[in-house]
């Protein structure tokens, strides 16, 4: 191996901008915190599988954008042909999400482009069903949907009883077959709302993909909000053979939807669910947190670092409540600002230096 | 010649990130859409800047 190793990032990007903040960091957190040079690759525009035979990188890291593809209508033709021309000592890691849909291609694809290891959001209990160890090659390792970055990290923020905006909320438009938990997403905004309404503050809430923040619009209202409203991002349905209508809108909430025979219900307690980048960035904004109770990938723990409510969200009223309580809420975002933003167990810088030192050992 | 790819590679994405800013924002603009058609005559620049 050469001193300075060189990775390659092949993504998939002909899409909106400005991207969201956290799919930016996802993708070019690489360039700042890998140890070597990083080259990237935009699949999403022509290109020739000899320019990465010819880099001949070390490590050639899959980015989720550049997996997405199996279930729209790009498909894996230009990340087979990319892998393809990959050199076979170079390490391979991918980082796919939303791994419930299209999921069988998603596999056959890891054990095709010879993957060495899959960085994943799953919960660990789920890997195995997720990932059958027979149909396995690679190493598995878990993977946060977003870390924090040195600027996020660095961010000032006011006190929150400085703060204009009593609860804040953004949801893209939940489709049908992220079953109920895409539903819970919409209802959370909607109370969040209804909450501010009935006592006279003021709240900046959208669902439905309405006024959609990209980039660092998305954090400047998250450090003017007291409160953040929110739910596990994941899905109660899972897509093996990649039949849900991913590229169509169907109907907000799933109302007069059937998913179709091949996909599995899941039970609530077998969900496949994550942390969203945006339970992050509200730590980093010291916003105080009001969700429906869940796992939120082992970081983020119930009545510590955010408030919790019921999955009836029964009780999201006095759960904000408690926000406008300032010694309760101004200490409990203080913790979760010092204990997951602060200590920088949750960074990109430490996560990319373990995730290189573990492939290029 | 590595490095030289590497730099032909940075061009490429920088470009490609142009093509995106393009396509998502100023394509909205109905008078540019069609000057840009008009430039893109090239079948690879068609291809590129997604113009038809």
């Amino acid at each position: 191996m050469r001193n300075r190793p060189t990775a390659l990032v092949l993504y998939n990007w002909r899409g909106q901008w400005p991207m969201r903040r956290w799919e930016h960091q996802r993708i070019f957190a690489w360039k700042t915190y890998f140890p070597g040079r990083v080259v990237f690759l935009n699949i999403g525009f022509p290109f020739s599988p000899a320019w990465i035979t010819q880099l001949d990188p070390e490590l050639v890291l899959v980015d989720a954008t550049a997996l997405t593809a199996r279930y729209t209508r790009v498909g894996l033709g230009g990340l087979r042909r990319a892998m393809e021309a990959a050199p076979a000592r170079a390490r391979r890691v991918a980082a796919p999400l939303d791994e419930f849909l299209g999921l069988q291609s998603l596999r056959d694809v890891l054990v095709e482009t010879r993957i060495d290891l899959l960085l994943t959001a799953l919960e660990p209990a789920l890997w195995d069903s997720v990932y059958p160890t027979v149909q396995r090659p690679f190493a598995l390792r878990r993977f946060l949907t977003s870390y924090i970055d040195d600027r996020l990290m660095r961010r000032a923020s006011s006190d929150l009883d400085r703060r204009s905006i009593a609860v804040s909320y953004r949801a893209w438009e939940a489709p049908a077959w992220l079953g109920e938990m895409g539903a819970l997403k919409r209802e959370v905004g909607l109370r969040a709302s209804d909450w501010a309404r009935a006592r006279g503050h003021r709240a900046d809430v959208a669902v439905d993909g309405e006024r959609r923040l990209a980039g660092e619009a998305w954090i400047r209202l998250l450090a003017a909000s007291r409160a953040v409203v929110g739910v596990e991002g994941g899905s109660s349905l899972v897509d093996p053979t990649g039949v849900l209508p991913t590229g169509a809108p169907p109907p907000p909430g799933g109302e007069g939807w059937t998913p179709p025979d091949s996909v599995i219900a899941l039970e609530p307690e077998a969900e496949i669910r994550a942390m969203s980048p945006r339970h992050l960035e509200a730590a980093a904004t010291r916003t105080f947190q009001v969700l429906v109770e869940g796992g939120y990938s082992g970081v983020l723990e119930a009545g510590v670092h955010y408030q919790p409510v019921r999955r009836d969200l029964s009780d999201i009223e006095a759960a904000l409540d408690l926000s406008r309580d300032p010694r309760h809420a101004q200490a409990m975002v203080d913790r979760a600002h010092a204990e997951i933003v602060a200590s920088g167990r949750y960074s990109w810088r430490t996560v990319v230096r373990e995730i290189a030192d573990q492939v290029l050992a | 010649m590595r490095r030289g790819l590497a730099l032909f590679l940075r061009l490429r994405d920088w470009g490609a990130w142009a093509v995106i800013i393009v396509e998502s924002r100023l394509l909205k603009a109905p008078m540019l859409r069609r000057r840009l058609g008009a430039i893109a005559r090239l079948p690879i620049l068609r291809r590129w800047i997604g113009v038809d």
